[in-house]
């Protein structure tokens, strides 16, 4: 059998969550924690480094509730699973990879989990959202403040205008600005450059 | 239905009604009459309410073809007039107070990017006031004109907001945190309101005013034919 996958439950009702935990018996996952709350759960985490989290939604108080992603960020590879008991709201319930219900049996809910850490697994391999320029992101960004346009950037820096073109749409979705005023702004901001570099 | 209930449903409506040269204290009447006092449709009026109010409100070919070009007219000028002269200054004064918090480089880059917007503003509603709505005009009278057809207007009709976007992002992420943050959250909204509000202009304008001089310009090519 190949590795199992480390599951913490977070369910207030313990027939909910023992009913999930029997699902789980003699499969590919191992539930190795059943806590009732999120905040016990969140502080857990750094110890019990699990390789899913199954949630109740119910247990995101409304200040949480949108924030599914930002609460967990520490946890770039942990899948979310929710445990809808209730109705939830679809906004709350698009944070989660999947969502298991209690029609669900045994094998429509490890056939949900797999397909969920596959689509992770993909998702990795994409541009990351939200991650820090690279070092050649950097480089083109400095030559554009500088009011260099794509054209001289790719002889500046030896590489065919479509990369540098590339490059720029990285920037920009990287940092949310699309226009070069703004990438001046921000590469100042960020003392890429300086004040007399800007022509 | 009476002019003040409008004005419960959505209070937001009650920023149109200066750029319709509706004055307060309309007390018990209608729309109908308020409308009617103003010399502006009420059709119109309501039609403006329902684009402002409803997110994405898709506006019928039976609505177009009703519009009066002389409001529509009215109401884009003076909203021009109210972007220019009331929010881009009154946002202007908010991030003069940002920039001076910020170090004399940033806060001069944070200036000069916000001084190129309103150019870019400036520039975009001037083409608008002196080329395409004496067009408009020019077709409501049954005037031909060679020299524009309203395609070039739709080619045109730039995307203003970018800058904007930029802005709140800068804004938003990259000043340092501690860099007056009130200031920083109460600028944002007002720039979300303006975006808003111009999303909505433009699409008074792609909608009514490019459907009107289609209409107009397939009816004098068949009228030469």
């Amino acid at each position: 059998m190949t590795r199992q996958n480390k599951v913490l439950i977070v369910e207030h009702s313990p027939i909910v969550a023992e009913g999930l935990k029997n699902m789980f018996e003699n499969s590919d996952y191992r539930v190795i924690a059943i806590l009732p709350t999120l905040e016990s759960a969140l502080e857990r985490m750094p110890a019990l480094k699990p390789d899913i989290l199954v949630l109740n939604p119910i247990l995101l108080d409304f200040s949480q509730r949108l924030k599914l992603r930002h609460l967990f960020r520490d946890y770039p590879h942990l899948l979310l699973a929710a445990m809808q008991t209730f109705y939830c709201e679809q906004s709350v319930l698009a944070q989660f990879h999947t969502v298991l219900c209690l029609e669900d049996n045994a094998v429509r809910i490890a056939t949900k989990l797999k397909n969920a850490l596959e689509s992770i697994s993909h998702e990795e391999e994409g541009t990351p959202i939200g991650s820090e320029l690279s070092v050649r992101e950097k480089e083109v960004l400095k030559a554009i403040s500088k009011g260099y346009t794509s054209k001289q950037v790719a002889d500046l820096m030896h590489l065919s205008v479509h990369t540098v073109i590339t490059h720029r749409k990285n920037i920009s979705n990287k940092t949310g600005i699309k226009t070069v005023s703004g990438l001046t702004l921000y590469a100042l901001l960020n003392h890429l450059i300086d004040e007399n570099e800007i022509q | 239905m009476k002019f003040s209930d409008l004005l419960n449903f959505n209070p937001e409506l009650i920023l149109l009604l200066s750029r319709c040269r509706i004055p307060l204290g309309f007390g018990e009447k209608t729309v109908e009459e308020v409308c009617a006092e103003q010399h502006i449709s009420a059709n119109f009026f309501l039609l403006i309410c329902k684009v402002y109010s409803i997110k994405g409100y898709e506006i019928s070919r039976e609505e177009a073809e009703r519009t009066d070009m002389k409001d529509l007219l009215l109401f884009l000028s003076n909203s021009h007039q109210y972007y220019l002269e009331e929010r881009l200054p009154h946002i202007a004064q908010h991030l003069k107070y940002i920039a001076e918090q910020c170090n004399a480089a940033q806060g001069k880059l944070l200036r000069q990017f916000y001084e190129e917007y309103r150019n870019e503003v400036i520039a975009h509603f001037e083409y608008e006031e002196k080329t395409v709505f004496p067009y408009i005009r020019a077709l409501e009278e049954g005037k031909k004109m060679a020299s524009f057809r309203i395609r070039d207007f739709e080619s045109n009709h730039s995307n203003i907001e970018e800058k904007l976007q930029d802005l709140v992002n800068i804004l938003l992420k990259y000043l340092p945190a501690e860099s007056s943050p009130k200031e920083r959250i109460s600028i944002t909204m007002d720039i979300y309101h303006l975006t808003e509000d111009i999303n909505r202009h433009s699409q008074l304008e792609d909608h009514l005013l490019v459907c009107y001089a289609n209409m107009k310009e397939r009816g004098n090519h068949d009228q030469t034919k």
